[in-house]
């Protein structure tokens, strides 16, 4: 997740000014500290003859102003990039939660499909994401693909997004939320347009109503359902999980998604990531939690 | 030529001796008396080091959690507590009390004085800082200090998500410490301007005076919006007043706004007086007066004034209107102006001087690579497109210390080099400190340097763990193990200097053949600094008037003799440094102490939600500081004194701009500055907070609010009056008596229209924030009448005559800010509404 391997238009133009500026500071670094060092290393014990006005006003004043001038004149356009400007090609709504991440994409009706911790976008679209929070201030950051937007309470920020490279990245909560502001991450996977166009039809289809035995679909309702939804239709308080099985992460990027990370996240998740907002789960008998392992892993 | 004069050889005189006695601090509990700016000084820079020990100690917890990925050796409660308090601690319990230290400690040495203007405020202020810093580091051993960030974002630090006592911890012991900065604001601010050197004009003084100077203005003007901050979140905290929250039509961003108003210029606040000590030490190496003075003294004054437009480059994130953004990213960009005028006045003087290389040249290098590349990513962070990739990141942790520990840490480790054997008497021993710089100098950069990559990969701050397989590993590992390397430095560098307090040999009378005042001194230097005042003709009297040490040793010059057992010290116009008074400095007090000490009640019992206790702990802390003020002044008019050299000068307390008119000057100057954040808020609640307009407006019958400004008018008036009938010789006791009734009648009025005319203050971030608004007034007032009838006090006891009219005018100066506050919020209040209704 660096930004120096951009794989969006924003972030792209970023590294490239990244590069010029962190190359710029070290040049004039290097060049103060020789001024210095020869003023009190130089052989002849004599004064230099160099004017000081000179020195003040060709340092002191010409050259900051003309440095800011031209980080401006190329900083500006790139700015311009990423914010929401004329149309984009897809809107996504996203919610910072303590201490995960509500992704809200449309499916072909422009009804809602929720989902948490999994951004899916098209390659070269103009994405315009929407970020606002259900509690406190956190911040939406995908390193690859641009830069961060506060989600805050109250407001809604809008970033825009242009992937230029398929593939999965990684995005992470960037301003300060309390306990678990750590294990708030989240994944973005940038698809060929019609692969994007078959997860979101896949999404839609989600329908778990008859997944798994019916045992186990009463283990979930009567333990998860409170809170959490398998179908994407559906907003409740805690991340939705239609689809969990296909995510690359649990717990916000706390845990690979696996058969046997599945079962060590439902039995020890306040172990794994203290003080998420999930009641423990030791009250829970080992065949409840893996009926409910079950239920997850079952196909819709 | 003959040896120079040295006066740790000179005979006393027997009035050097008088001022010995007059100006010493009492043995055993007397020292809790102290007010000596040398002994307070001492006490601040000591305690400071404390906390500097303690701030590095948690960082190397925090290092040491993040050497590895998933580490189990911090949990995340215990790391969120460390890295909060880690940049509490080094912020407002290291940096800030340090400076004030060295600037209580040196600023009368520098402008030849024999102490500050308010010898008693900066021992209130030390001991507000010692309660203060006590309940954060308490907090700290009891497991609940505060964990919500330095910079404590709302709703984060709020009652709903964290609903402990650490967030009460935080507001409570900053605003606490804070009083400490506001009362070193005023005095620096005053003592610069009055009190000085014969002859002293401005455009001689010391640069290090101009920067204090500077610092201190904006110590007044930047500190209260975070008290403000402070306030309303406790407020909320505490009773429920919605300000921040969204839902009851707060807004959590003006907290933002308000902490870095404050924020911002504190970081200059820090690296000003730091780079006023490198203005100090530079010439001196460089054999030369300093190139540039003018330009240095305008790019200070330029600083200081930019930085309060800069807050916003804290917040490009939280979503700014993008012409906002162009403006803070450009003004961001600006700041480098005043900041390269320095550093290249500094590099001209050396080029034009014959540097010679000691010790503190070698810190001073430090400052030159550190600061610069701090400076200069600086403007890289400055640029929006960049910033929201950088922002929350490592980069920004490695940038910020690049500059704090490059504009701050290394000047004052040069500074320390260079003034200790003034402080100590020990002469200078520079083996020892050069290891110490290496250590410092490349454990700090492998801790920080590769840092900026950190952040340029991906890794957020304030993490108190994180994945392997990021590429975080290894640079997080060298980090870790530079900060070691570093801390092992400082150990050194510590180590060092107290070897050389506690062993070293006596040193040579000014060592460095330094030109500035200081150094005419003894070395420790007396504690009433100047035998005699003498009179300046230059920025560096010791290059350029000779026979000036002995003078000043052989009593030859202004207040040589003692008398009354007075502490004299004189009073300068503040431009051309001219004499105008003679000014009385107050001997050792307990007030000071038991003052902050019943300030601490307030403080502690607000904390523990005992309120009453609050309320009886601020009324005390009230009576004494009344029962402080009491002393001043002098029961019988006196004539104008012989001041030496044939000058005979007026008693401060008989003169119009005496101190403490200054004092109420710059007091009502913080007063004012938190009113006009307040303003802000009302505003920007107003304007922008969601969940606006509220279910009603104030609803109250006009003529409640016409009667209330019109007590308020009246108020100042009677004390105009009062004052005229004062300076006359008859008696103002009918005009103060007015002042007092006016002003109970007047907190009358505020408290009926807050309780009658407005919804309860918890219903809605409107009704609470007029009823701030209008108890501020209230208690104003009620302030007024208070100090209206304590004057009538003064002047049944005999303070206040036609020559002695201070207090009335001082009192004056209160109740005209009262009623303009009073008729600004009243305005606001009421026509506010009622223009947004004739407009909708």
């Amino acid at each position: 997740m660096s930004t120096l391997v951009p794989a969006g238009q924003a972030a792209r133009d970023v590294a490239w000014i990244t590069w010029a500026m962190v190359i710029g500071s070290g040049f004039f670094t290097l060049l103060m500290t020789a001024l210095g060092l020869h003023a009190v290393y130089r052989r002849s014990d004599r004064p230099m003859r160099m004017s000081s006005r000179g020195m003040l006003i060709g340092g002191g004043l010409v050259l900051p102003l003309a440095v800011s001038g031209v980080l401006l004149a190329f900083g500006v356009p790139t700015g311009y990039s990423m914010l929401s400007i004329g149309e984009a090609d897809i809107e996504i709504r996203v919610t910072g939660h303590q201490w995960w991440w509500q992704i809200e994409h449309a499916d072909a009706e422009g009804q809602s499909l929720y989902t948490a911790n999994e951004l899916h976008l098209p390659v070269g679209q103009r994405a315009d994401i929407h970020i606002t929070s259900a509690d406190v201030i956190h911040a939406f950051w995908v390193p690859v693909l641009g830069g961060k937007l506060d989600a805050v309470p109250g407001s809604v920020n809008t970033i825009r997004l242009q992937p230029t490279r398929v593939g999965v990245y990684r995005g992470q909560c960037a301003e300060f939320c309390g306990a678990q502001h750590a294990r708030m991450g989240f994944e973005v996977h940038v698809h060929e347009s019609e692969d994007f166009e078959a997860f979101r039809a896949a999404l839609a289809r989600q329908d778990r109503t008859l997944a798994g035995t019916p045992q186990q679909r009463q283990a979930f309702a009567e333990h998860c359902a409170q809170c959490h939804s398998t179908s994407p239709r559906e907003d409740r308080l805690g991340p939705n999980l239609a689809r969990l099985s296909e995510r690359g992460w649990l717990g916000a990027g706390t845990l690979r998604n696996d058969a046997d990370n599945l079962r060590r996240w439902l039995a020890t998740h306040q172990t794994l990531k203290p003080d998420n907002r999930m009641p423990d789960h030791a009250s829970l008998d080992a065949d409840v939690l893996e009926a409910l392992a079950r239920f997850l892993e079952a196909a819709p | 030529m003959s040896a120079p004069f040295d006066p740790h050889t000179a005979a006393q005189t027997p009035d050097q001796a008088v001022l010995t006695r007059l100006f010493s601090t009492p043995p055993g509990w007397g020292r809790l008396s102290a007010v000596n700016h040398s002994v307070i000084g001492i006490r601040f820079i000591v305690a400071s080091l404390v906390f500097f020990v303690i701030g590095g100690l948690l960082a190397m917890l925090l290092r040491a959690q993040l050497a590895m990925p998933g580490n189990p050796f911090l949990d995340h409660e215990a790391y969120n507590q460390i890295f909060t308090m880690h940049g509490t601690v080094m912020m407002f319990l290291f940096a800030i009390p340090l400076i004030e230290g060295l600037a209580l400690y040196f600023i009368p040495k520098f402008l030849g004085a024999r102490d500050l203007a308010f010898p008693r405020l900066s021992a209130f202020g030390f001991w507000c800082y010692v309660f203060g810093g006590a309940i954060l580091l308490a907090s700290l051993f009891l497991g609940v200090a505060p964990n919500a960030g330095w910079f404590m974002y709302t709703p984060l630090s709020s009652g709903e998500y964290t609903p402990g006592i650490n967030s009460d911890i935080w507001l409570l012991g900053v605003t606490f410490v804070e009083v400490s900065a506001i009362a070193f604001g005023i005095e620096l601010v005053v003592t610069v301007l009055k009190v000085r050197a014969a002859g002293m004009s401005l455009s001689r003084m010391p640069l290090f005076g101009w920067y204090i100077l500077v610092t201190a203005a904006m110590m007044v003007v930047g500190f209260p919006p975070l008290i403000l901050g402070s306030v309303l979140l406790e407020m909320e905290r505490a009773f429920g007043w919605p300000f921040f929250e969204v839902a009851r039509g707060g807004d959590p961003l003006l907290w933002a706004h308000l902490f870095w108003l404050f924020g911002h210029p504190e970081v200059y606040i820090i690296f000003l007086p730091a780079a006023g000590a490198v203005s100090m030490m530079i010439p001196t190496f460089a054999r030369r007066p300093i190139i540039g003075y003018t330009w240095l003294v305008a790019a200070v004054i330029a600083t200081g004034v930019l930085s309060f437009g800069l807050w916003v480059h804290h917040m490009f994130t939280v979503g700014i209107p993008h012409l906002a953004l162009l403006l803070f990213s450009a003004a961001s960009m600006l700041v480098a102006v005043p900041t390269a005028i320095q550093f290249f006045a500094w590099l001209a003087t050396l080029w034009h001087g014959r540097p010679v290389r000691r010790l503190p040249m070698l810190y001073l290098f430090g400052v030159l690579f550190v600061f610069v590349l701090g400076g200069l990513t600086g403007v890289m962070l400055a640029l929006v497109p960049f910033n929201w990739q950088a922002h929350d990141t490592h980069f920004v942790v490695a940038h910020l210390h690049y500059v704090l520990i490059g504009g701050f840490v290394f000047p004052l480790l040069a500074a320390a080099h260079y003034w200790l054997p003034l402080i100590s008497g020990r002469a200078p021993s520079e083996r020892v400190g050069q290891w110490a710089f290496w250590l410092i100098f490349v454990g700090f950069n492998v801790t920080f340097l590769n840092m900026h990559l950190t952040g340029l990969v991906g890794m957020p701050r304030r993490v108190y763990t994180y994945t392997a397989g990021l590429g975080w590993e290894w640079l997080n590992l060298v980090s870790t193990i530079g900060s070691f390397v570093l801390t092992i430095g400082f150990a050194l560098f510590f180590l060092d200097l107290l070897m050389q307090v506690y062993a070293g040999r006596r040193t040579a009378h000014n060592p460095w053949q330094a030109g500035t005042l200081e150094w005419s001194l003894t070395h420790p230097p007396a504690n009433y600094n100047f035998a005699a005042l003498v009179p300046v003709a230059s920025r560096e009297p010791l290059w350029d008037q000779p026979g000036l040490v002995e003078d000043i040793h052989h009593g030859r010059g202004y207040l040589a003799r003692t008398r009354n057992d007075w502490q004299e010290t004189l009073g300068v116009d503040a431009i051309s440094g001219k004499p105008d008074q003679i000014i009385l400095l107050p001997g050792p007090s307990y007030l000071p102490f038991i003052t902050a000490a019943l300030l601490g009640v307030f403080f502690v019992g607000f904390l523990f939600g005992q309120y009453l206790l609050a309320l009886f702990g601020a009324g005390a802390a009230l009576l004494a500081a009344l029962r402080w003020a009491w002393h001043n002044g002098l029961p019988q008019d006196h004539p104008d004194q012989d001041a030496g050299s044939g000058l005979s000068l007026p008693l401060h307390s008989q003169v119009h701009d005496a101190p403490g008119w200054w004092g109420m000057v710059i007091g009502l100057l913080v007063n004012g500055t938190f009113y006009i954040s307040l303003l802000f808020g009302y505003l920007y609640l107003w304007a922008v907070a969601p969940g606006w307009p509220p279910a009603g407006y104030i609803d109250i019958n006009l003529f409640w609010p016409l009667v209330t400004a019109l007590f308020a008018v009246l108020g100042a008036w009677t004390c105009r009056w009062a004052v005229a009938r004062g300076v006359d010789g008859k008696s103002p006791a009918l005009a103060l008596a007015a002042a007092l009734l006016l002003g109970l009648l007047g907190t009358a009025g505020f408290a009926g229209q807050a309780l009658i005319g407005l919804p309860h203050p918890t219903t809605h971030a409107y009704a609470a924030v007029t009823t701030f608004l209008l108890g501020y007034c209230g208690l104003h007032t009620l302030l007024t009448g208070v100090f209206a009838g304590y004057v009538l006090l003064r002047w049944r006891a005999g303070y206040v005559s036609a020559r002695r009219s201070l207090e009335l005018r001082v009192i004056t100066l209160w109740a005209l800010y009262s009623a303009g506050v009073t008729l600004i919020s009243l305005g606001l209040i009421h026509g506010l509404p009622t223009l947004l209704g004739m407009a909708t």
